[in-house]
């Protein structure tokens, strides 16, 4: 159903407010800029596909989130080749340093967070970002439609990975 | 610098997604309105031969039901008749339960709900390839025959000896294709065998009910 000239203009704001998460979903899921670029896209528009239904009584980052995240775990599993899971430390850097319009933040820990990201299944992917963007467990849960204690349990041994894994990669 | 802890990695994810930011890859108004009104779910062609097939389904059960109607006291000419009716119900229950499937998938739903409908629509569609091959293997056997009794040849009374031969003729693709499928998902495969997994429904079905296996192993505390 096409979208009035309000609606739309609603939508693009919204978007335009809430654009950070389709990147970071999108950082979190892709394999190279041109997947990133490609997943953006395919958020965007599955966004957009589904706004008409999208309820204003509901917080729209929790909606937007939702669409991201399916979308992007599909695109993952559409994408996953063998060996192609894991971000080389040289793509991500030139990945990092592509397009800018001004200059990164230097961060050492961003290749390693990337890599750490990019060695987790499409689940637990989902739940490491809605961590480390700070959601609450009750949010976390809402999005993944899975209950707040088992967030808590997933979270903790999500900790205990991410531990063993930040050691392999920093030995 | 040692990195023990995943807060750690909080801060990090903070300028990653400042940086994110900087890149301004995504720009939504250039987005034009063409790009958003072209964009099509990525089920369109799965939805698409569904409704083909259902069209397909209602016609063959028109045709079949008439057929077998119309030669109440011949028994063979309502067997090939029946025979090619139910094929055709099965044509469209299975075409219908596919798009109701497609249909229920909502992108705004939790992502564990949405993704175990992807998961099973994946197995259901790919489940019921496998047995339109092996009933693809002997449908055109009563639709030839009934083909041939409606110009007058009724091949059950002339020539039953034929009949026998088309459907051993149509038991070897079956039994091959149940071999091969078989053959490719057991354990301990061939390199042959790990060859058909890779291209066949085998594969498919079996990263299918992995991907179900996944999401039900998520669920669980």
């Amino acid at each position: 159903m096409p979208l009035a000239v309000e609606e739309k203009e609603t939508f693009l704001r919204l978007l335009d407010q809430h654009g950070g998460i389709i990147r970071k979903v999108a950082a979190g899921y892709s394999s190279s800029l041109a997947d990133r670029h490609d997943l953006e896209q395919e958020i965007t528009l599955q966004l957009w596909k589904a706004y008409p239904r999208y309820l204003p009584d509901r917080p729209f980052s929790t909606w937007m989130y939702r669409i991201a995240l399916n979308v992007a775990i599909s695109f993952l599993r559409r994408h996953s080749r063998p060996g192609r899971q894991t971000i080389s430390l040289e793509e991500t850097e030139i990945e990092i340093a592509d397009e800018n319009a001004q200059p990164a933040e230097a961060d050492d820990r961003i290749p390693v967070l990337q890599k750490v990201i990019a060695s987790l299944p499409p689940l637990e992917r989902a739940l490491l970002l809605l961590y480390l963007d700070e959601h609450p467990y009750r949010e976390i849960a809402t999005i993944l439609g899975i209950t707040e204690t088992n967030v808590a349990t997933k979270l903790n041994r999500l900790k205990q990975r991410v531990r063993e894994e930040m050691l392999k990669l920093t030995r | 610098m040692t990195y023990s802890e995943l807060d750690d990695l909080k801060s990090t994810w903070q300028t990653l997604s400042r940086n994110l930011e900087r890149q301004n890859a995504l720009t939504f108004h250039q987005l034009k309105e063409s790009k958003f009104t072209r964009f099509r779910s990525g089920f369109r062609w799965l939805v698409v031969g569904q409704v083909l097939q259902i069209i397909c389904g209602v016609l063959l059960t028109i045709v079949s039901a008439r057929f077998w109607i119309n030669h109440l006291g011949v028994p063979h000419a309502m067997i090939y008749g029946i025979s090619l009716h139910v094929y055709g119900i099965m044509l469209i229950i299975f075409a219908a339960r596919d798009l109701a499937l497609i249909h229920r998938l909502d992108y705004a739903a939790p992502v564990l709900e949405l993704q175990k409908q992807i998961a099973e629509l994946r197995q259901w569609h790919l489940r019921t390839a496998l047995w339109f091959g092996i009933t693809g293997c002997f449908i055109w056997i009563p639709l030839i025959l009934a083909f041939a009794y409606s110009l007058g040849a009724d091949i059950w009374v002339r020539n039953r000896g034929a009949i026998g031969w088309l459907v051993l003729s149509g038991l070897v693709p079956a039994a091959l294709l149940v071999g091969v499928v078989l053959w490719s998902r057991r354990p301990g495969k061939t390199k042959l065998a790990r060859i058909l997994e890779e291209s066949s429904v085998g594969r498919s079905v079996n990263r299918a009910q992995a991907l179900l296996d996944e999401i039900a192993q998520f669920e669980r505390e």
